[in-house]
């Protein structure tokens, strides 16, 4: 029998590490790909944030457990986004590729951002389209309220804004949803 | 100069702002009371109509990226426990071995240091085994030797006194495979007075060994 040990994968830390990103990455996801413009940018955002998060774990320096992580997270998430946009920006400018932003439009159409456990596609291109459509201020709240299921405290925290002010975008863009989706609704096009 | 207002200062002070709607009195009235952030049951309703359209999995490339950048970090369950992954980098079979003999020696002085506390616990209390069985012992000191009998019932001890010999740095030993400690050894010697059947004073000398651990840093 090999004296070398088994792979780090197969230790209690990295099986959980795994059902952690299991649990909980799609949703990360779903929030880095509303933060950005493109699927491989929400990759790269999400993954620069969970190795953000892991240093720091490593470092001894995060403050607070496990519950912590997903609004450091969120936070990272749309920082980094903000800091890639800037980056984005300024190449646009330089290299006046005005193509780019409608290239990712076709990508994404490959990359959805919903599953449908009915399997109703058109609900959830349907919700995709009226998520895009609306104001990024308010679409931001939704992802992390609805899918990512963080307190108004919480994301008023990750956005530098009052709980009160999250809960009112909130509840502009719940509205603003579902006036959208009931258009989708009374044509018939949508099972929510 | 006149203080008295002109005709369109006080047309202005004759106008009063708009009242606000009543949805947003009832929003400010909300906030004040702390329960704007409340949702109703129709908006809850309406929100778990959206968590059923669940976020898509993520690439399972991706996922194994991510996974892949977790890396040796921790993973913290709770408060209390924290799980570790094995830190296999750079460990091979010779440095497992370079690690061997320190735990058996560690091991090995363990069991005498045991075994010194029980034959000094046999000193300390009366026992019905026979008097005139002499207990081993091969650090017990030629000058001050006594034999190591077990006291009769009615011998009764005096005094008791300790003192430090010297202490000894026996290197380090990794418990756990994440903390390494260092391991000191301590030599005491014990003297025990305990008066005899006539009352004279008998002494008794013997070597006391304890270990203790001291967690080591590591990079």
């Amino acid at each position: 029998m090999s004296a070398i040990e088994a792979p780090a994968q197969s230790s209690p830390a990295a099986t959980a590490w795994r059902a952690w990103l299991c649990e909980h990455a799609p949703k990360l996801f779903l929030f880095s790909r509303q933060q950005t413009r493109t699927h491989e940018d929400a990759q790269d955002v999400l993954q620069d944030a969970i190795v953000k998060l892991v240093e720091k774990i490593r470092a001894g320096e995060f403050v607070g457990g496990q519950e912590a992580w997903q609004p450091y997270l969120y936070t990272t998430i749309r920082r980094l986004a903000i800091d890639l946009s800037r980056k984005n920006d300024r190449r646009t400018k330089r290299e006046t590729n005005v193509s780019a932003d409608s290239e990712a439009l076709q990508q994404d159409a490959f990359h959805p951002w919903f599953d449908n456990e009915s399997g109703d596609d058109e609900t959830r291109s349907q919700l995709e389209d009226a998520l895009k459509a609306l104001p990024g201020k308010f679409s931001e709240v939704i992802i992390m309220k609805v899918w990512g299921e963080r307190t108004f405290a919480e994301i008023g925290a990750a956005f530098a804004i009052s709980q009160n002010t999250a809960a009112s975008r909130y509840r502009y863009g719940l509205e603003a949803l579902k006036r959208e989706l009931g258009t989708a609704r009374m044509r018939g096009d949508l099972s929510i | 100069m006149s203080k008295t207002p002109s005709i369109t200062e006080q047309e202005l002070q004759g106008l009063t702002p708009c009242g606000l709607d009543e949805a947003f009195l009832s929003r400010l009235a909300a906030c004040a009371e702390d329960g704007f952030t409340k949702l109703s049951a129709e908006e809850t309703a309406y929100e778990n109509s959206l968590r059923n359209v669940r976020p898509r999995n993520i690439q399972s490339a991706l996922l194994e990226t991510l996974h892949g950048r977790t890396g040796d970090a921790p993973f913290a369950v709770d408060e209390k426990i924290v799980l570790f992954n094995k830190s296999n980098k750079g460990k091979t079979a010779d440095s497992k071995q370079a690690k061997a003999p320190n735990i058996i020696r560690f091991n090995l002085a363990a069991a005498a240091a045991v075994a010194l506390l029980g034959s000094l616990a046999a000193l300390m209390l009366p026992d019905k085994t026979p008097s005139d069985v002499p207990t081993a012992s091969s650090e017990t000191p030629v000058e001050s030797f006594v034999p190591l009998a077990t006291p009769p019932s009615n011998v009764a001890p005096a005094g008791y006194n300790r003192t430090l010999v010297g202490t000894s740095d026996e290197g380090v030993i990794w418990k756990n495979e994440t903390q390494p400690f260092r391991v000191l050894r301590h030599t005491f010697s014990d003297r025990i007075t305990t008066a005899g059947e006539n009352g004279e004073p008998v002494q008794k000398e013997q070597p006391h060994i304890e270990y203790s651990l001291i967690p080591e840093k590591v990079d």
